[in-house]
């Protein structure tokens, strides 16, 4: 699928700029292994192990395939590298994103770090700044998770627990979390969660608008030993709007990496095309 | 104001665009591609990875206005009604060893115009926009050398810290500022780059390389890398940034060339979470524009047929602290629609005097006359130097993503002067058909009365369809 904005634009791919937001949303809600568990874990608890699932602590990269799919048939296809560290300020990731395909966002560089949003076109030479909403822009299919650490930016409680069915209709038992925001960096107001009650892997999600309007349904899917934990490798991203459009992210070339800080900043954007 | 309202009318749509009605979840999975057994395989690069090939063709309509205020020189380059080009777009980067990568951005292309014979000297044109090698000694250290395009500036419509930006732009099918950026020339040049944790800076040296190149020169090989536009003068430039200072991004620029020297500023800064509001800022000792172009004139002879008249001062032409200032923010909605708007201070522009002055001068003759071809030659050194004739402008533009339709983009902008309210403007939709092709049209032209500052420009009305491929 395109991006957004034109090739031209100042602006990043906004498309791909929501699809690398989901992405990184995915990635932020981890840190190292997931500890021992109290016997009646609360809610909160819950989304920390959920998020330690994800990602792990030490800095890393990846990379992040985006298959937008149209009634079952791909569509567009978008290639990420991921540079991803954790703020030991704020518990939240700071995300450098480079733009491998398709051909016309290739060079393109984005900087999330906090509220600080910077988008870099090695065309223009221009470093824009973007606000937290623009993270949100472009085609709705494209069903970002997008943001935070969970457990940093929401509240949970614990609705109940359930036999849900995970994206190959098979039953999964779960905590069903209801998630609020507390955070302004937070991009969902509100949040439904489905925690595996017997791995604390993350199954499914349900995302809502401000006016409480449902966002996007997400399910993960695809666990496999990546970094030194069990981890979901794909996220089916559906759009609430219409359903026919579905994008999955595939995350791939997984590897600890050591990223200076001094890469968190517009001024470093034009050199991270050397990493 | 018809810009004005295509840009209200879009912003409008935005809104009214119905939204339909949300699914139930018990269908969503119908539509999801089922699970592929097996280990998520490794990225593998290729040489697509380290380059950005495009072709592009564009076809572009230009209408003219007649009988102008202040007549066109009789002796001016003749503007093309209809022109095509097709262009090899290349850009990209290879590691060279793990100190050294090198970079290379370059377009050639090739132009067809009404008023041009089939094949003349502006039918194929090479423009090498980069070509650097990077060294970095050390972790954070940067030293590069070669032609770098180095932009500077948080705003949109103008950037008043852009100082390497002068007679840099080569064709271009819209007059979106935005895109403007996108194919101008870079600058010869030595530059050393530190970047930290907690900030970056920067100094550059820009030789002179060659004479100076006049703005009208049109009658040069077609693989000339045109070092008189960068490298006419020797410049150097110091830069420093911070990284946190309250998320209000700061940035400090010092410029200096053979004539002036200019102290820069940048601000930017997040309100809230739709809001980024920024401000730049310039100023030193230096000339009007007028007399600007005139120095510029005379030192490239292009003038010399004017003989005295060229000498002609300004009032203006002493040297004097000059500012110019950006103030402007954008905004997105959750439409997926962004707004920038920002006021534009050109100081070194005319003032509304000056202005008035320049239109009645000029329209006292009903042929063109020599003062009239100097006048001409303030505004098109304006142009080639990118900067705004006049002193007061406002800015506005408008982007639509997914507009109506995914994978389509509206976007429009425009320019207003504040002295008279004509203005500049173009809109365009940009449709991508897949991740390969994109096409654009889009419909530009100017609006005011004839005496107004963009009702006296030649050029009313221009119309122009892109298509690319990528590959």
């Amino acid at each position: 699928m395109p991006c957004v904005m034109s090739d031209a634009s100042p602006h990043p791919p906004a498309r791909v700029l929501r699809r690398v937001l989901a992405m990184v949303a995915v990635l932020m809600c981890g840190q190292l292994s997931l500890p021992a568990m109290a016997a009646s874990p609360t809610a909160q608890e819950m989304l920390e192990a959920a998020d330690r699932v994800r990602n792990p602590g030490r800095p890393f990269r990846l990379t992040n395939t985006l298959v937008e799919y149209v009634e079952g048939q791909p569509q567009g296809r978008t290639e990420l590298l991921i540079f991803a560290k954790l703020d030991s300020d704020t518990g939240q990731f700071k995300n450098l994103i480079r733009f491998l395909a398709p051909p016309r966002d290739r060079g393109k560089l984005m900087l999330m770090e906090n509220s600080r949003l910077w988008f870099y076109d090695g065309a223009s030479k221009a470093s824009v700044r973007l606000s937290l909403q623009q993270r949100l822009m472009g085609q709705s299919s494209n069903g970002d998770v997008l943001t935070v650490n969970l457990a940093k930016d929401y509240s949970g409680t614990l609705v109940g627990e359930e036999t849900i069915k995970d994206s190959a209709r098979s039953d999964r038992d779960c905590w069903h979390l209801n998630l609020t925001a507390i955070s302004e960096s937070a991009v969902y107001n509100r949040i439904e969660y489905w925690v595996e009650r017997e791995t604390y892997n993350p199954i499914k999600g349900i995302y809502y608008s401000d006016s409480g309007r449902m966002l996007k349904l997400v399910f993960f899917r695809k666990y496999q030993m990546q970094l030194g934990n069990v981890r979901p490798t794909e996220t089916v991203i559906i759009d609430a709007i219409d359903p026919k459009q579905v994008t999955i992210m595939t995350f791939t070339d997984y590897r600890f990496q050591d990223i200076p800080e001094a890469w968190f900043q517009r001024d470093f954007l034009p050199h991270l095309e050397a990493e | 104001m018809r810009a004005c309202a295509l840009t209200a009318a879009l912003l409008l749509a935005c809104h009214l665009a119905p939204a339909p009605a949300t699914a139930q979840p018990a269908d969503a999975l119908d539509f999801v591609p089922p699970e592929i057994p097996g280990d998520a395989e490794t990225a593998r690069a290729d040489w697509r990875e380290a380059l950005r090939v495009s072709v592009e063709n564009a076809t572009s309509l230009d209408r003219y206005r007649h009988n102008l205020v202040v007549p066109v020189p009789a002796n001016s380059p003749n503007s093309p009604d209809t022109a095509n080009r097709t262009s090899l777009d290349v850009r990209g980067g290879w590691n060279l060893g793990r100190e050294i990568r090198a970079s290379v951005s370059d377009r050639l292309n090739l132009s067809f115009q009404n008023d041009a014979d089939t094949v003349s000297s502006r039918t194929l044109r090479n423009d090498l926009r980069e070509a650097f090698v990077t060294w970095a000694p050390t972790p954070g250290t940067y030293v590069d050398m070669g032609r770098i395009n180095v932009r500077n500036g948080v705003a949109m419509g103008f950037n008043p810290v852009d100082f390497l930006r002068a007679h840099t732009l080569v064709d271009q099918a819209s007059q979106d500022p935005s895109v403007l950026r996108e194919n101008r020339l870079g600058t010869v040049m030595a530059r050393v780059q530190w970047v930290g944790e907690t900030g970056a800076a920067s100094i550059l040296l820009a030789p002179r390389l060659a004479p100076e190149t006049p703005i009208d020169d049109q009658q040069h090989p077609a693989f000339n890398p045109e070092w008189g536009r960068t490298n006419g003068t020797t410049r150097m430039l110091l830069s420093a940034s911070l990284n946190q200072a309250d998320d209000l991004s700061p940035q400090v620029l010092l410029y200096h060339d053979e004539s002036e020297t200019r102290l820069g500023a940048t601000l930017s800064h997040a309100v809230g979470e739709a809001t980024v509001v920024y401000g730049e800022w310039a100023g030193g000792r230096g000339t009007n524009v007028s007399a600007r172009a005139r120095a510029y004139g005379a030192r490239t002879g292009s003038l010399d047929r004017l003989g005295a008249l060229a000498g002609l001062s300004q009032p203006d032409d002493g040297k004097s602290f000059y500012q110019d200032a950006v103030v402007g923010g954008s905004w997105t909605s959750t439409a997926k629609v962004t707004l920038n708007l920002e006021y534009i201070y050109h100081g070194a522009g005319l003032s509304r005097a000056e202005w008035h002055d320049w239109w009645k001068v000029g329209s006292l003759a009903t042929q063109s006359l020599p003062v009239n071809e100097l006048q001409w030659y303030d505004r098109a050194y304006a142009k080639s130097e990118q900067v705004p004739f006049t002193r007061h402008h406002a800015f506005a533009r408008v982007a639509w993503t997914d507009a109506f339709i995914p994978r389509l983009e509206l976007s429009a902008f425009s320019l207003v002067n504040l002295y008279d309210g004509s203005l500049m403007g173009q809109v365009s939709a940009t449709y991508y058909w897949s991740d390969q092709w994109t096409t654009e049209i889009l419909a530009g032209g100017t609006l005011g009365r004839d005496t107004s500052v963009y009702g006296s420009q030649s050029r009313t009305t221009n119309a122009s369809f892109r298509l690319v491929r990528y590959f």
